[in-house]
């Protein structure tokens, strides 16, 4: 068969990052410029300022892509991009870029929703096997996602308020800690040790999750302190919340496993680079015999590498999008069986 | 000379093909909050009903604002990924600057855009299409001191009135604007960026 190459364009939020993806498993090259800097006075992105700083670079990425991966744009066969969910204002820099792309070479252009991107990122590292489940964990989703076969989604179970790293990114920010400040929760946590009383989150027979609840009780426990003078341990803290989420993810996603009769797991999104949350969930389906694999850190933050994977798939079933594919702020994955 | 024109910076896109002096193909159109859709299509239309190659454009125009900051954004990216792709600069046009070159034989010109509710975009122009003052931001209150002063003809994207005067909403000329802005200087693709006149509102706190 004919060797696939695939130009994927992710900027759905503060990061402008462009792959070339040969076959949907073979990184060629990829250029990512993140935004981090510059949103980290505000603490966190702000829509326009992203927005801005895709425009800027959007051009100069493509370039760069080109130059080191020695490809070019007569070797690309489709051209993948996110179309959503993001930010309307940062998915429309690269999705109009995506469609001119596509409008001057005449190559199909392939949408690709940003959370089968992160779900298609650990095919990067070994090819996935199914049936699967997927723990889609991020700063806007948290997701229990059964596939029968390449890309089909079918969702089991979701966050009911907060998504589990906007909840870190809360609990960060009332520590006082630096934007982003979910991967420094993990990092402190290990410093300290269970000794708040949290409450845990929601730990019922679905598969639904919901971290609101422990998210006010931290601020509650960490204003009251305040008031009263008290020090906030902070490590303790770290510890006492992160115990206990991950805690039910993976309690909800190992009893997810058994009922749906899968052996293979992959984690996927931001907070897979959790350092917890993957030596607990290691643990368990070492007990269990379960595959288990999740992507390296560089392909559990927002990059254009894991959409160029998923959108070889897209396009293996079809999944072409004419120039009038717009970018969707909110947009749902599954059901697309 | 085979110009390609790009304009997404209002709620007119106006997407064109110029050959010479002539228009091969013009989409001009009211929309709503549905640039980022159809914009691409619309270059795609265009070019296809100007017979014309994607390859044999001599020139990419792109009103670069000021304007709605994400219809700017949506022109300016087609453009510049255009040009990339063909390696071509581009020539940047102002948005309040077309509304001017689209009417003739006025003294003075003042083209308006409404930035929001209470501030525009404002370009004063003398009858060479000179600015006689400045492209900016002003509030309400300095658009009346502006129009006192200058006594102008107001043309806007837009029918408005703000106090006693009446804005006159015109379409763009494109084959004017294309003539004018033929000879200016271009702009590397890497370096084009849209012409905001504002700060983001998280800046204009600070």
């Amino acid at each position: 068969m004919k060797d696939i190459y695939c130009l994927a364009i992710e900027s759905s939020c503060d990061e402008t990052s462009m792959s070339i993806i040969k076959n949907g498993i073979e990184e060629i090259e990829t250029v990512t410029n993140t935004q981090i800097d510059i949103h980290k006075s505000f603490g966190g992105v702000v829509p326009e300022i992203a927005s801005r700083s895709h425009i800027e670079n959007v051009t100069i990425v493509l370039d760069e892509l080109f130059q080191r991966s020695k490809i070019s744009m007569s070797d690309i066969d489709i051209i993948g991009v996110t179309y959503g969910p993001g930010l309307i204002g940062s998915l429309m820099i690269g999705l109009q870029c995506a469609k001119t792309i596509s409008l001057v070479t005449g190559k199909p252009l392939i949408p690709v929703h940003h959370i089968a991107g992160h779900i298609y990122a650990n095919n990067l590292e070994k090819r996935l096997e199914f049936p699967l489940i997927a723990l889609v964990v991020s700063g806007g989703h948290t997701d229990l996602v059964y596939m029968k076969e390449d890309y089909s989604f079918k969702k089991i179970g979701s966050t009911l308020d907060d998504a589990v790293g906007e909840a870190y990114d809360k609990v960060a920010k009332v520590c006082g800690l630096e934007y982003p400040g979910g991967p420094l929760v993990d990092k402190l946590s290990k410093l300290g040790r269970d000794t708040y009383d949290l409450p845990m989150p929601l730990d019922d027979d679905s598969y639904n999750f919901s971290f609101s609840g422990i998210k006010s009780a931290v601020i509650n426990v960490i204003h009251n302190e305040m008031q009263r003078g008290n020090e906030i341990r902070v490590n303790d803290m770290c510890n006492s919340f992160q115990e206990r989420v991950v805690s039910v993810i993976v309690k909800k996603t190992m009893r997810a496993l058994s009922e749906y009769n899968v052996n293979n797991l992959v984690l996927a999104g931001g907070v897979a680079a959790n350092s917890y949350l993957r030596e607990r969930l290691e643990e368990e389906t070492n007990k269990n015999n379960i595959n288990f694999s999740y992507p390296k850190i560089k392909y559990c933050t927002d990059n254009a590498a894991m959409i160029g994977a998923a959108a070889y798939y897209a396009y293996q079933k079809g999944k072409i999008a004419d120039l009038t594919l717009n970018a969707v702020a909110v947009d749902t994955l599954y059901n697309e069986e | 000379m085979i110009s390609l024109f790009i304009d997404t910076s209002t709620k007119n896109v106006s997407i064109s093909i110029v050959k010479d002096d002539k228009i091969l193909s013009l989409i001009q159109e009211e929309i709503c909050n549905e640039h980022s859709k159809y914009a691409t299509s619309y270059v795609k239309k265009v070019i296809d009903e100007a017979n014309i190659d994607a390859n044999d454009l001599d020139n990419i125009l792109v009103v670069t604002g000021p304007g709605s900051f994400t219809g700017v954004r949506i022109g300016v990216t087609i453009a510049k990924t255009y040009g990339y792709l063909i390696n071509k600069e581009i020539i940047a046009v102002s948005s309040l600057k077309s509304l001017a070159l689209s009417v003739s034989d006025k003294d003075i010109v003042m083209s308006v855009i409404a930035a929001n509710k209470s501030s525009y975009y404002v370009g004063v122009y003398d009858s060479k299409y000179n600015d006689i003052i400045c492209e900016q931001c002003v509030s309400n209150t300095r658009l009346l001191e502006l129009i006192d002063e200058y006594n102008p003809y107001i043309v806007s994207d837009n029918f408005n009135v703000l106090g006693r005067y009446k804005f006159n909403k015109v379409n763009l000329d494109i084959l004017k604007i294309v003539d004018y802005y033929k000879d200016k200087d271009t702009i590397n693709y890497h370096a084009l960026v849209p012409n905001y006149l504002k700060l983001p509102q998280a800046l204009e706190n600070k």
